[in-house]
């Protein structure tokens, strides 16, 4: 068994143990994956159906098109829903498929969004459990073979010279708290961390459940 | 309490690596005594558990509901059996609440240790919900029909000072007995001490911090860690016995409630000590000079 098999085993443990104790805590029976067809969502599936058993875990894949009519209908209530949408600053197609879970009896949200994501986006999802909220998006590249980050945040990771060089800079930062570890971003890169970091900074001290796999973890010891 | 006689100068040890679970001590309690009772049919002579075995860890502001004072026979419920090391939230006077390993035998307190270091930094928040211990004291447990064991008590963090060792290992220490609740961290990088893989880089860590003390001071070292989930941390488990001379003698699993017994050989620290004189020669009044004029360079 290679090294890397042992980590990936467990990685899956921990989290998979982290999620029956929140079903727990929570009193929920199963869980419900915010499946948004991405590797990570394909990544958490995978392992919370080999540790909580697959007649636990569900998935909420709504597309575009299933999501179409109730778009339709929102549109006429919330007129701002699609602009949100266009100009990439929301996504209510995600936000129909966090109704559909909320309707659920007895499910817990999970949203596979990773650490460089998390950190980024301003926020955080008002989900009940981010499996992957403590691997960065190039540790998911080598578990899942692919990453995803939301739109607002591509442009972010194109001016960082790639998402290996904006990873090193925020894991160096965040997990190290090194003063000068942004500085190897582009001047202008940097700025756009450090804003959308401190956008995200009030909501990350009271979080989803992250399972803690690394040094600091949004919501248990990353306060800003 | 104890059938098969005893022979001198061994000390059959068992590690009780287990999930407390948060906020029920009656629980915990009960399930204690039953390990207490299947240790007494096995030959034990201590057992020990992880931090905060009464209570589980996580459990702030309960501090004070859940803290219980001391009092002269403070748990009937292990009076039949080996001893115990528990951990349990002490009530002080004043009402504070300390963070206590307490060493009982039939019921009764033989020996307590307060935390000294609570942490209070990256995921911990210790110094917020406890009061801090003032003292380490060795004392002789009487295990050895004739061959005494003396025996000092650590908490989690205070293996992290090595001034704490030291005092211990000064009054004549055999063995160091620590009780963590220590979270696995570092899944990512953690590698294990063969570079096999998936292991937390922290337990990597807490196997040098317990080697070192074994080797620098010739004893025993044992670390029972307590498993399960709270919240979104993970216990690591991976208890260890170490002996006299760095070796790691017993290691539990990472993950998994699981009894280590081993039994502990008081030759064996004479034969750790015998090439060695790092103790006998250790100088605690140079010790005590040194530090004197740190605390008082202009004296």
């Amino acid at each position: 068994v290679s090294a890397d098999a042992l980590r990936e085993g467990r990685l899956r443990e921990v989290i998979g143990a982290v999620a029956e104790r929140a079903l727990l805590d929570r009193g929920c029976s199963h869980v419900l994956i915010m499946d948004d067809n991405s590797p990570e969502a394909a990544l958490v599936r995978r392992w919370l159906s080999q540790t909580l058993g697959e007649g636990r875990v569900g998935r909420v894949s709504l597309t575009e098109q299933q999501v179409e009519p109730v778009l339709h209908v929102l549109e006429q209530v919330f007129p701002f829903a699609r602009a949100a949408e266009a100009n990439g600053t929301g996504d209510a197609a995600a936000e129909i498929r966090r109704l559909y879970v909320r309707l659920v009896p007895g499910a817990l949200s999970v949203n596979p969004l990773n650490k460089t994501a998390l950190l980024l986006s301003g926020g955080v999802p008002p989900d009940d459990l981010l499996p992957l909220g403590d691997l960065y998006a190039t540790e998911v590249l080598q578990l899942a073979g692919g990453w995803s980050v939301p739109a607002p945040i591509r442009g972010i990771v194109a001016a960082s010279g790639g998402i290996e060089r904006l990873d090193a800079a925020l894991r160096r930062h965040i997990d190290g708290r090194e003063p000068d570890a942004l500085a190897a971003l582009p001047p202008s890169t940097r700025d756009a961390v450090l804003r959308a970091l401190q956008a995200g900074r009030a909501a990350r001290l009271w979080g989803s459940v992250v399972p803690k796999l690394g040094s600091r973890t949004v919501g248990v010891d990353l306060f800003e | 309490v104890r059938d098969a006689p005893r022979r001198p100068g061994v000390l059959r040890l068992r590690i009780e690596q287990f999930a407390p679970q948060l906020g029920e001590p009656a629980a915990n309690l009960e399930r204690l005594a039953r390990s207490q009772t299947r240790a007494a049919a096995e030959g034990i002579d201590l057992v020990v558990t992880p931090e905060l075995s009464l209570t589980g860890y996580d459990i702030r502001d309960r501090s004070h509901a859940l803290a219980e004072p001391l009092g002269e026979l403070p748990f009937p419920q292990l009076a039949h059996g080996p001893d115990m090391i528990l951990g349990m939230v002490e009530r002080g006077a004043g009402f504070v609440p300390f963070n206590t390993a307490v060493h009982i035998r039939r019921g009764r307190v033989l020996h307590r240790h307060r935390k000294v270091y609570l942490p209070t930094y990256g995921m911990f928040d210790e110094a917020r919900h406890f009061g801090a211990g003032d003292r380490v004291r060795a004392y002789s447990a009487g295990f050895g029909d004739g061959e005494d064991w003396r025996v000092g008590l650590l908490v989690c963090e205070d293996l992290w000072h090595p001034a704490l060792s030291y005092l211990l290992a000064a009054a004549g220490a055999h063995l160091l007995i620590v009780q963590s609740a220590a979270a696995g961290r570092g899944t990512w990088q953690g590698r294990g001490a063969a570079g096999e893989g998936g292991r937390f880089a922290s337990w990597e860590t807490w196997e040098h911090l317990a080697r070192a003390a074994a080797v620098a001071y010739g004893t025993y070292v044992v670390l029972a860690n307590r498993v399960g989930v709270e919240g979104p941390c993970v216990f690591a488990g991976g208890s260890l016995v170490v002996a006299p001379d760095g070796i790691v003698e017993q290691r539990a699993d990472d993950f998994a409630e699981q009894s280590l017994t081993a039994e502990l050989r008081l030759d064996r620290v004479a034969a750790a000590r015998r090439p060695f004189s790092h103790l006998r020669d250790d100088d605690p009044h140079l010790v005590l000079r040194e530090l004197n004029h740190l605390l008082q360079p202009d004296a």
